[in-house]
């Protein structure tokens, strides 16, 4: 214990200064009961209306998913393909008709432009031939349900936890945050509308972080008969998850999806007005919220300054086309925070909704998000990148590049997902991101 | 030309010293403000490049007003050196809690006096109201001696209400040096039995990981402190004890030393400042008056202003903004400081509502920073 050491920063005494969610309740749904909820046609299931949910109805959701296990695993392959590629065609359609765009834009604080780019861009690639050509290479036996936790940071993020388990044959538990449920919700809704064999092996319950009861009866389903736990969202829930998994059974199957990042390398050559659309994309790509957004970008030599200069103008126009959403107060704060130190140590170009900074070849800074970027330089190239990436270990989960073949070479190795600039936040259906299976715990890849 | 630097000393001091019986005269503070603002500008590197880059993108010089102007946020002192002052001239650097790569933010004194004064005004008239000009009282402080923690601002503080309040004669309940030392529960109950047999009123005095310490260490002791004694509880948790809420804690802290809540004061202080704000409580429950909703008092010559963080304007009564505060006894440092804990008016008050919470984005950046070495 250290008193009087420092000052402890801004806070009155005694006050808490963690923010808390609790008396979470799940969203309109009644026990044993099919809804039709109010987003998306979803139909609500293994909850009880009005009251909180019960680790009861988790046990009762995960047998529902067990039990259509049998039912998922008979169809082809290619009719499991069929389903999800339509079931995402539905989605896509009613975001483009408005009402669920409207939703998700509400429930995820993005522009409902920045939802249908979020939209399409992660759902349009789900199709039939893709997904079975990705399902070929997985060959596997019965399975318990797989069990994912959803992070709540990327609106698209839940798709491939939900969807890909299925396409292998294998049922899905889904806990959503009940503050961003809405697409997991759609989708499941939409599976069990064009094909209720493999819509009825997928359930998605909601509750809030950190109801710790709640935690532990989800991993207590999900760990029956041998099945594993996804988690993506923080390294907190990722911990937290663990230590319930762990403490029911030491040997118990938790893969993590914790925090992360991406970097931007731009090489000395790649310096353009197309170089900055592209990377403006990627930053503007779900307002900056994700772990594969950029939170700097590496440009080789010093064209910093000048490059810092095309990304403003880039993301000035970006944004015309595709509005920054709302930056909720917290996240806003540290935006002011990044923006002053920016100004006091650097260059700030910054607009009400966008803002790089130029800080030489200064430290990293990481982002608060919502398109706030750092321009920096890296004089000695792919050899420097290369240093300051591996002080991130695995924290670093994409980068973006603009540069020739050879540089791309050098590169391929730095983080799980290496793209170009402007494929940031659309990877391919088969890129393994974080380093995983492209399906964690699905059987044998 | 603008004002000497001894011409804003002299101004600031006068000023404190005219509103340090809790009078306001807040547009000669704010006349001053602008002056010394300016003056600051001109002179300290970081708030003047924050003030030009604000310029040219959003105003323009013409109507400035550095009121209105971004403050420097607190993260800044991490950063860069705010002082419009050469290294040389320090007199003392308080530094804050080092956890990310960055390191601490430093906060750079050329001179300690206005310091003093404005310490001493608020804590005269917030948490020692009763005690005269000269009088004194006994303290027990949970924490070490300037002497041991030589960059914390709260030791320095905390040290100097020895001076002014104790008479010399305080208790410090503490064993070691200020990173790796402990709490001195011995001294502790020393100071507090003896509070209670001689009926001499007692101040504790510390921040609120150390009570919460204290009251694991002192197990199954009760005391009953008399009639006057006063506890200030200042800072969060930090990681470092157990977290308790505000409303638990004050209640385990009148159960602890038998006070009543009135007698609770939270105290509100930075690193990055040279005021403290306190709540109105103790000053209102001794003046018999009602007590009303905890709130901090603002000195008079401190602005604190909630605020929208992404327009900087003042958010109207009632609603949560991001607090900045002006004080003008950052003189040779930086007078406007932006930080990020929330909070809003409440009637001639504020309210702090803790830290913003990190969002998503900021969640890999603490991991990041860590990652980077914090």
């Amino acid at each position: 214990m250290s008193v009087g050491g420092d000052r402890l920063r801004g806070s009155v005494g005694g006050d808490r200064l963690r923010g808390s969610v609790g008396g979470d309740r799940l969203r309109g749904s009644v026990g044993g009961d099919r809804l039709r909820g109010s987003v998306g046609g979803d139909r609500l299931r293994g909850s009880v209306g009005g009251d909180r949910l019960r680790g009861s109805a988790i046990e009762t959701a995960r047998w529902r998913v067990a039990a259509a296990g049998a039912a998922l695993q008979a169809l082809p392959v290619e009719a499991r393909a069929e389903a999800i590629a339509a079931a995402c065609t539905r989605v896509r359609a009613e975001v483009q008709r408005g009402a669920l765009g409207d939703a998700l834009a509400a429930s995820s604080g993005l522009s409902v432009e920045g939802v249908r780019w979020g939209i399409e861009s992660t759902l349009s690639i789900l199709e039939p031939n893709a997904l079975a050509a990705l399902a070929a290479g997985v060959t596997r036996g019965p399975q318990a349900p797989v069990t994912v936790v959803l992070a709540g940071n990327v609106l698209t993020a839940c798709a491939r936890p939900l969807l890909l388990p299925l396409l292998a044959g294998v049922p899905v538990l889904a806990k959503a945050s009940s503050k961003d449920d809405a697409l997991a919700r759609a989708l499941s809704a939409a599976l069990r509308e064009v094909d209720a064999k493999v819509g009825d092996a997928c359930e998605v319950l909601s509750f809030a972080h950190g109801d710790a009861a709640l935690d532990d009866a989800l991993v207590r389903a999900a760990l029956r008969d041998d099945g594993c736990v996804n988690v993506y969202g923080s390294d907190e829930t990722v911990a937290a998850i663990e230590a319930a998994a762990r403490a029911i059974d030491p040997g118990a199957r938790v893969i993590g999806h914790g925090h992360g990042l991406g970097l931007c390398y731009v090489a000395r050559d790649a310096v353009s007005e197309a170089t900055a659309a592209a990377v403006a994309l990627d930053v503007c790509a779900y307002d900056q919220r994700g772990c594969l957004s950029p939170h700097a970008v590496y440009v080789e030599g010093s064209a910093g300054a000048r490059f810092a200069e095309l990304l403003h103008a880039a993301l000035g126009e970006r944004e015309a086309e595709m509005p920054r959403g709302a930056v909720p107060q917290e996240a806003a704060a540290q935006q002011l925070q990044w923006r002053g130190v920016a100004a006091a140590i650097g260059q700030l170009h910054a607009t009400a909704t966008h803002a790089v900074s130029y800080e030489g070849d200064g430290a990293l800074r990481p982002s608060p998000g919502y398109r706030n970027v750092a321009i920096l330089d890296c004089p000695r190239g792919t050899a420097e990148l290369t240093e300051r990436a591996h002080a991130l270990g695995g924290h670093l989960k994409a980068l973006g590049i603009a540069g020739d073949t050879d540089v791309k070479h050098e590169l391929a190795a730095l983080a799980p997902y290496v793209c170009p600039v402007s494929e940031m936040q659309s990877p391919g259906l088969s890129v393994e991101l974080d380093g995983l299976p492209v399906m964690p715990g699905v059987g044998v890849g | 030309m603008g004002p000497s630097r001894a011409a804003l000393v002299a101004d600031v001091a006068a000023l404190i010293a005219r509103l340090a019986d809790g009078s306001r005269d807040d547009a000669a503070r704010d006349q001053l403000l602008e002056e010394v603002l300016a003056w600051q500008r001109a002179r300290v590197e970081p708030y003047g490049r924050i003030v030009s880059s604000w310029e040219a993108a959003e105003a323009g010089p013409s109507e400035l007003s550095l009121l209105r102007a971004p403050a420097v946020p607190t993260d800044v002192f991490r950063f860069a050196r705010v002082a419009a002052h050469s290294a040389e001239l320090d007199v003392r650097v308080f530094r804050t809690s080092g956890t990310t790569a960055q390191g601490r933010g430093e906060h750079c004194l050329r001179d300690l006096s206005l310091y003093e004064k404005a310490a001493e005004a608020a804590a005269r008239h917030a948490l020692f109201p009763d005690l005269g000009r000269d009088g004194a009282m006994a303290l027990c402080v949970l924490g070490p001696r300037d002497g041991v923690a030589r960059d914390s601002s709260l030791s320095f503080m905390l040290d100097r209400f020895d001076r002014w309040f104790g008479q010399g004669q305080s208790t410090f309940a503490w064993r070691g040096d200020a990173r790796s030392g402990e709490l001195d529960v011995e001294a502790l109950v020393t100071a507090l039995a003896r509070a209670q047999q001689s009926g001499e009123p007692l101040a504790l005095l510390g921040t609120s990981f150390a009570f919460v310490h204290a009251d694991d260490a002192l197990g199954i002791k009760r005391f009953s402190l008399p009639t006057g004694s006063r506890l200030m509880q200042t800072g969060g948790f930090k990681g470092r004890s157990r977290e308790v809420e505000p409303v638990a804690m004050r209640a385990m802290l009148r159960a602890r030393y038998g006070l009543r809540d009135a007698q609770i004061v939270a105290e509100y202080g930075m690193t990055e400042l040279s005021s403290q704000m306190y709540e109105t409580t103790l000053r209102d429950a001794l003046r018999g008056g009602e007590i009303g909703p905890r709130r901090l008092w603002v000195p008079g010559w401190v602005r604190a202003t909630p605020v929208d963080p992404e327009t900087l304007a003042g958010v109207p009564e009632g609603e949560v903004g991001i607090l900045r505060i002006d004080d003008l006894a950052n003189l040779d440092t930086a007078c406007a400081i932006q930080t990020s804990d929330r909070a809003r008016r409440v009637g001639d008050g504020i309210e702090v509502l803790g830290r913003a919470p990190g969002a998503t984005p900021r969640g890999c950046s603490i991991a990041v920073d860590a990652a980077l070495g914090g």
